[in-house]
């Protein structure tokens, strides 16, 4: 892949400034007809230093969801460790925010309310600031004219931006996305990571982002980690060095080579779309 | 509506062809249903019937849907409400005028018997379609609140503003209910109302009463019907199909 990105050795380890760990973790679930022990997780190992933007790359349903939720707090691990800056996570934090690929805003909130849902509920400075803030947010993710609108007026697009204003909204420590912009058309997909890309380069926090597209995560992450099916192991972890902003068409090695390691992964009979 | 009054004035002119006065103890044209109402409203009781009838409905039918809601809630909320869900539903298929007599030999004839009859109907609607609208909540919706660092009671009144459409819904179908209930209701045992309008007609051999109380009765549903979607549309304009009906 050249100067652009490399493979690491397994496992690889981050030990300073870890924001982000996760220890033999297993997780099952039963499946929901056949009541059949789904295994997503077994002796699943992660680490995540702060600021860091790690993309979880790998085949649908292999389990990805599954770490975000348990860094979350949404579930718990049925065995492992999962720790947020030190602490084990027990409960769900607004310090750890999942934005996921239904954007779940709140139908009768105008896209203002909705931004603002957050702060209000936590009671976060006075209703002036909470406005010069949402202002803030509206406009760095381009919903200016939007803001009167309720989500069943908005595009695909345009409830992810939302979503992501009002998760940022908060200023989480932790900002874990689950295929955020899987459902939508490759124009506003490239738009949206953008905005994320701008948004994560103002406030740093450390984000997760689980994908199944090889495209997004070089262009938007630091470190792609790859994982096979379910049950999810790691497979393979690749450092992206290049400079940002990325251009994916001058990436194409990269593009090629985690593309054919995602579709070389063990047990991978399935649609590896690593487009 | 046109077609309505096209019908209404076939009716006029077919029954004044075909005057008979056997025909007209079966079978009043509108304008004989007309000049009764305008009598009786002189008289002051076609105010009475009307407002008593309201009054049942609104007070019954208030009754129930407060309970109604309180106990979808408490159905939908978790292993307590699982409990009172199989007796409920175990009721579920009983008419509500099948109590009608049961209630007589609790309350007496008595208003109280009225307004329990109109207050069951109400719950036995309201009930389940609001534990229906608590349970329809997307998990999605109440995680984001939560993970936005909503409190626990904050994240119920999502849940409830979240629920509202459908239960205006289920408000809206208790209310019909009340209106088909009080009729038989007021049957049985009132002293006045629309329902005993309906019945005079027989009683008296006027069925222009007769007529006259159904058209009432119609109008006052379609009045309460049509104020709780102007309610329902206020509260959520996108959630309402084109026929009325909660998506």
């Amino acid at each position: 892949m050249g100067a652009a990105a490399y493979f690491t050795g397994e496992p690889f380890t981050v030990r300073e400034l870890d924001m982000i760990r996760l220890l033999g973790v297993s997780k099952s679930y039963a499946e929901a007809r056949s009541g059949a022990r789904i295994q997503a997780l077994d002796g699943f190992d992660l680490e995540v230093a702060a600021g860091e933007f790690v993309a979880i790359l790998g085949p649908s349903g292999s389990g990805k969801s599954t770490v975000l939720k348990l860094i979350a707090g949404f579930d718990h691990a049925d065995s492992g460790t999962v720790e947020v800056g030190d602490e084990p996570v027990t409960t769900i934090s607004p310090r750890r925010v999942l934005v996921a690929q239904d954007a779940a805003l709140f139908p009768w909130l105008n896209v203002v309310d909705n931004i603002a849902f957050g702060l209000r509920a936590q009671g976060r400075g006075h209703a002036a600031s909470i406005t010069a803030r949402v202002h803030d947010l509206v406009q760095a993710l381009g919903l200016a004219g939007a803001e009167r609108r309720l989500p069943s007026e908005l595009s695909g697009g345009m409830k992810q931006r939302v979503a992501l204003a009002r998760a940022l909204a908060v200023e989480p420590e932790v900002l874990l996305l689950d295929e955020p912009f899987a459902a939508l058309d490759a124009l506003s997909r490239e738009r949206l990571q953008d905005v994320l890309e701008s948004a994560w380069l103002t406030a740093k926090p450390t984000v997760v982002l689980v994908t199944h597209s090889v495209d997004e995560a070089i262009r938007l992450a630091d470190r792609v980690v790859i994982v096979s099916e379910r049950p999810a192991r790691i497979v393979h972890t690749a450092i992206v060095t290049a400079t940002r902003p990325r251009d994916i068409a001058g990436l194409g090695d990269v593009r090629r080579t985690l593309a054919a390691a995602v579709r070389g992964l063990p047990h991978s009979a399935s649609d590896t779309q690593g487009r | 509506m046109r077609l309505t009054l096209a019908l209404l004035l076939l009716w006029e002119i077919a029954g004044r062809l075909l005057f008979s006065a056997h025909l007209a103890q079966f079978l009043p044209i509108p304008s004989d249903v007309v000049a009764m109402g305008v009598t009786l409203l002189r008289n002051g009781e076609l105010t009475e019937d009307v407002l008593r009838s309201a009054g049942r409905v609104a007070i019954g039918g208030g009754i129930g849907v407060l309970s109604g809601a309180a106990a979808g809630v408490v159905i939908a909320a978790g292993r307590l409400g699982r409990v009172l869900d199989a007796p409920l539903a175990l009721l579920r298929p009983v008419p509500p005028i099948a109590w009608i007599p049961l209630t007589i030999l609790w309350f007496g004839v008595s208003e109280a018997q009225q307004l329990a009859i109109l207050a069951g109907a109400t719950f036995h609607v309201v009930a389940p379609g609001c534990a229906d609208a608590a349970r329809r909540v997307p998990a999605s919706l109440l995680q984001a609140a939560t993970n936005l660092g909503a409190s626990p009671l904050a994240v119920a009144g999502v849940r409830a503003r979240a629920a509202l459409p459908r239960v205006l819904t289920a408000i809206r179908e208790g209310v019909a209910v009340a209106w088909l209930v009080v009729v038989a209701a007021e049957f049985v045992s009132a002293p006045s109302g629309l329902g005993v309008l309906v019945l005079e007609g027989r009683d008296l051999l006027q069925p222009a009463r007769t007529f006259l109380g159904m058209a009432l009765l119609a109008s006052c549903g379609a009045v309460s019907d049509a104020g709780l979607r102007w309610a329902q549309q206020r509260i959520s304009p996108a959630s309402l199909s084109p026929s009325g009906s909660s998506t």
